[in-house]
């Protein structure tokens, strides 16, 4: 993606990572980068630096907390865990997306009645 | 809510970087390690894995600073990292550092100390609530631009206008000197007789006690007085008991109802106050008297000039209605403020735009210092521009050097300052003379601050942004080459030019006004006042009027003692007179000349009014012209008498002697009486030098509070104890005071005048040390970058004195050029100051001349030690350079 919309791009990506953790518990930036690009199917592209910026502004929100442990293999890395207010904002930002879709679908849908 | 936290947070990321900067860095090389792992995992060879995973990452280094963008105020992270680097380049140039906030620090330094002058005197002086919505007001007579105000004509003021929120008054005559018994001892104060309202209106509440009732103005009621705090500290001892207690005023017994507090004497070192009711009954019913001096406090959404015509309207009517008292009567009203400050506030002005000139010659040497070392960076600056930086970091950088400097310059400025104003606090009084002012609250407070270092932080900006401006201009390629010693661009040379051509223009004012001060100032020292001053002491009697109750009395006294004094050793001769010339008086009187064209009752001339023993005129020095002096048996015949000086003779006998004419008196009365004039002096002048004496008549006699001349042969202040003596023999219990010389007075006078001149005087030099090394400054600068150039001239063979001569030469064209400039704003400006003037005009060819000339000497000076390193260059050397 070439990094022209970075702030809706950013937007996203916030909204990605909090489901990440949602769905997977507490995980390290490389881990929720990697999996955000499973979950996509390899269709997306992330710019892994991209990522960090994102995490800390969450963070700055008080939808995440982090703190440093271990890795599965045994390596020191910073762990984040979704807030109980990081959990209130992901439903609140889903049901928008759901409902910016549902909006879209009825516009780009054959018309119906004529 | 979040958005607030995500603020706080950015907020305490501007602390604590370095830890942070580590985090982040561990977490990424953590992340960086894992991905290279599952590389590895995938059978990627170790450096495939690791490019492969910083690819993905996109960066290290960019993902930290947009890490870091997130993070915290990076605008204000930049602008602190700035503020560093300048202190740096600062620390690194010591030598001009200093130079420049030298120079800043002088100039507001002297900036600041005016302002704190201007602002405590101009808008603190009045401990007043409120002073700004005060007015005085007073009558005006066509002979005569101030008079006071007839009760009658200021009652109706109250009843008729509507522009006022209150009106009170004063009177000053009636106990200017007031003898005040406390413990059964004389002493003489300054009184006066004030409306009950004037202390409410003025917003002063007595400390202890009460102020006046309205009952107090009823004519004949009113034996109340309040006191001053400083009387009742010395005289009364503080006594907690003093309200109810009875003093006595001029031989009248008043109850004290109120003490007012400390520092308020107002109007003029006033120690008792009575009220109204007190006041003569001539003066309280007939309209030709006028008494008062009154105080209005202008309504909210009244302005000066709505009360001005209000008060001329009801005039106007009075006029009409009373044609016999209040014809030609006009109404005056001022701003408090200025009544008592009169011309000082122009002149506080005057002295504050000198300052300003200052300032902005200091100004224009730091600038083109700043602009000159600018050159010097350009090679450095290039550079940073390659590395990346822009050109608004780059301009970002010089502004906060510049703002750096001039903090430093303004701080010290401010110490100065601080420093400066203890001397000049103690001029003050001297040159102010009035006595309400709290001159002892000069300091700097804090608005003065604030507006000095508002002038530094706008000198910063505009110090760093030219330069900058103008550095990041060329390419890099132009910077980086060995040119080090390129000549300097045209524009540059420009800049050079106005630099120094403004503060040669600049100095050039400043210079032209304190010249016009200064021989305004050597005018009114040559001008005549009319009376000899060398050997001259002057003194104060009072008798106390219970003691000395007739004119038989009084005169009995004098009698007694004028030839003891003359008998005096060391005393050539003595006279007596109300009050001496230089030192306001408040005798006046209406008169006619008997036989002349009669005239309507308002247009009756003025003159001023004196009482005089025989010797007063050949002691004080002042010329006989025609006719003959006060003898001693006039005395005896008093009134029937007059002399008068040569103004009145001119202004009403057109050069026709006067001697034998009858002057009539007492014409408000109806029951005139005429006097003969029997002799014509010399003018004197009145309350000021520079304003020319009024018509003025002279009695013979003596008054219970008078001045007391001697002329004497030897130092006249080693006389005054003998004086003291003398005066006690006659009546032991009799004091003089307020001994002063004839120099002393005449001094005092002119203090005003004397400080503005010193004051501006030292401005100048202030400019001129600036200039001098302003262009000092620049042409050295302007040598240096042009070795090159002197070395090719010298190299093809001009001689070195050519080369002296081109220096000097466009030294003095550019000063020539500044003082043609200089000298032309200073004719438009010194227009303004033209009331402050005596004697000279604000174009005065002799002071223009003499500051061109001074000009002239400076630039040559200034440019004489660069011109000469000029001459020395070794065209070799400059030439290697290449």
């Amino acid at each position: 993606m070439g990094g022209d919309k970075p702030d809706v791009w950013q937007g996203t990506l916030a909204l990605m990572a909090l489901k990440t953790l949602e769905m997977l518990g507490p995980l390290h930036g490389y881990g929720i980068a990697r999996r955000i690009e499973q979950t996509s199917g390899d269709l997306l592209s992330v710019n892994y630096g991209t990522l960090y910026p994102a995490l800390l502004k969450l963070e700055q929100e008080g939808y995440i907390s982090s703190e440093w442990g271990v890795s599965d293999n045994n390596r020191k890395a910073k762990f984040y865990n979704l807030t109980r207010a990081g959990r209130k904002q992901l439903e609140k930002e889903m049901r928008e997306w759901e409902q910016t879709t549902a909006i879209v679908a009825r516009f780009l849908a054959p018309r119906e009645e004529s | 809510m979040s958005v607030l936290r995500a603020w706080m947070w950015r907020l305490g990321g501007l602390f604590g970087r370095d830890r942070r900067d580590r985090e982040l860095a561990a977490e990424l090389e953590a992340h960086v390690q894992m991905h290279i792992e599952d590389n590895l995992c995938a059978g990627m060879s170790p450096e495939e894995a690791r490019r492969q995973a910083l690819l993905k990452l996109g960066g290290l280094e960019q993902t930290k600073e947009r890490y870091r963008d997130q993070r915290g105020f990076v605008w204000l992270e930049s602008v602190l990292q700035d503020v560093r680097f300048g202190l740096r380049m600062l620390r690194k140039n010591p030598g001009f550092t200093t130079v420049a906030v030298l120079t800043l620090a002088l100039g507001i330094g002297a900036n600041t100390a005016i302002f704190s002058i201007v602002d405590a005197v101009l808008l603190r002086s009045l401990p007043f609530r409120d002073p700004g919505r005060l007015v005085a007001i007073s009558e005006t007579h066509p002979s005569m631009p101030e008079i006071g105000a007839a009760v009658a004509d200021f009652e109706d003021w109250r009843t008729e206008s509507h522009s006022f929120e209150g009106l009170a008054a004063y009177n000053l005559t009636s106990l200017a000197h007031a003898t005040l018994i406390v413990h059964g001892e004389p002493q003489e104060v300054h009184g006066a007789i004030i409306s009950h309202d004037l202390f409410r209106l003025l917003g002063i509440t007595p400390s202890m006690g009460f102020n006046f009732s309205s009952q107090d103005d009823v004519l004949d009621n009113g034996h109340v007085a309040i006191l001053s705090n400083e009387i009742w500290r010395t005289r009364f001892d503080a006594d907690p008991k003093i309200l109810g207690q009875l003093v006595t005023v001029n031989q009248r017994p008043y109850t004290v109802v109120g003490v007012l507090p400390a520092g308020l004497r107002f109007p003029q070192d006033t120690d008792v106050w009575i009220p109204l009711g007190n006041l003569d009954q001539d003066d309280r019913t007939n309209r030709f008297y006028h008494p008062l001096f009154a105080i209005g406090r202008l309504r909210p959404g009244v302005n000066l000039w709505k009360a001005r015509a209000e008060l001329a309207g009801i005039a106007a009517q009075l006029a009409g209605a009373y044609p016999q008292t209040n014809h030609d009567i006009g109404v005056k009203v001022e701003p408090l403020l200025q009544t008592y400050l009169g011309g000082l506030r122009e002149y506080l002005l005057i002295l504050w735009a000198a300052v300003g000139l200052v300032l902005l010659i200091a100004c224009a040497n730091v600038a083109s210092l700043l602009l000159a070392r600018a050159t010097s960076r350009e090679g450095e600056m290039g550079l940073r521009s390659a590395l990346g930086a822009s050109r608004a970091r780059l301009i970002r950088q010089t502004v906060a050097e510049g703002v750096v400097l001039s903090l430093l310059g303004g701080v010290s400025g401010l110490l100065l300052a601080w420093a400066g104003l203890f001397p000049v606090s103690r001029w003050l009084p001297r040159m102010v003379g009035a006595p309400i002012l709290r001159l002892h609250e000069i300091g700097i407070y804090p608005q003065v601050s604030v507006v000095t270092l508002s002038i530094t932080i706008f000198a910063g900006l505009l110090f760093g942004i030219v330069p900058a401006i103008r550095g990041g201009r060329r390419g890099i390629s132009a910077t980086l080459q060995p040119g080090r010693h390129a000549s300097p661009s045209a524009r540059k040379r420009l800049a050079y030019r106005v630099a120094v051509g403004g503060e040669v223009a600049l100095a050039a004012v400043v210079l032209i006004s304190a010249g016009l001060l200064v021989r305004s100032l050597q005018q009114l020292l040559a001008t005549s006042v009319g009376f000899r001053v060398d050997h001259l002491l002057t003194m104060r009697i009072s008798l106390p009027t219970n003691q000395y109750q007739t004119t038989q009395a009084i005169d009995g006294f004098y009698g007694r003692l004028l030839p003891k004094l003359r008998a005096s050793p060391g005393i050539d001769s003595v006279g007596t007179i109300d009050q001496t010339p230089l030192v306001p008086n408040l005798g006046v009187t209406r008169f006619l000349i008997d036989g002349a064209t009669p005239v309507r009752t308002g247009d009756y001339p003025v003159a001023n009014y004196r009482q005089v023993s025989p010797d007063y005129f050949q002691t004080m020095g002042i010329p006989l012209m025609s006719g003959r002096m006060i003898r001693e048996d006039d005395l005896a015949g008093r009134d029937a008498v007059v002399i008068v000086n040569r103004t009145l003779a001119q202004q009403f006998f057109s050069g026709k002697s006067p001697i034998g004419r009858k002057l009539l008196l007492a014409v408000a009365t109806g029951r005139p009486f005429p006097v003969t004039i029997v002799g014509v002096v010399g003018d004197v002048r009145d309350v000021s030098i520079d304003s020319p004496a009024p018509a003025e008549m002279y009695f013979p006699g003596f008054g219970p509070t008078l001045t007391l001349v001697v002329r004497s042969g030897v130092d006249p202040s080693s006389l005054a104890a003998a004086i003291r003596n003398v005066v006690l023999t006659v009546d032991a219990s009799q004091s003089v005071f307020a001994v002063e010389t004839g120099t002393r007075l005449v001094d005092d006078s002119i203090a005003r005048q004397r400080v503005s001149a010193l004051l501006l005087g030292s401005f100048s030099v202030l400019a001129l040390i600036l200039a001098i090394g302003g262009i000092y400054g620049v042409t050295s600068y302007a040598v240096a970058e042009r070795t090159r150039e002197i070395g090719i001239r010298l190299a093809l063979g001009a001689q070195r004195g050519d080369v002296l001569r081109l220096i000097i030469g466009e030294g003095l064209v550019l000063a020539g050029i500044g003082i043609c400039v200089g000298l032309a704003v200073a004719v438009g400006l010194t227009r303004l100051m033209a009331n402050q003037l005596y004697g000279v005009s604000a174009t005065d060819p002799p002071t223009y001349i003499g500051v061109a000339g001074i000009l002239v000497c400076v630039a040559l000076a200034a440019c004489w030690i660069p011109a000469r390193r000029a001459m020395r260059v070794d065209p070799a050397e400059a030439l290697r350079y290449e």
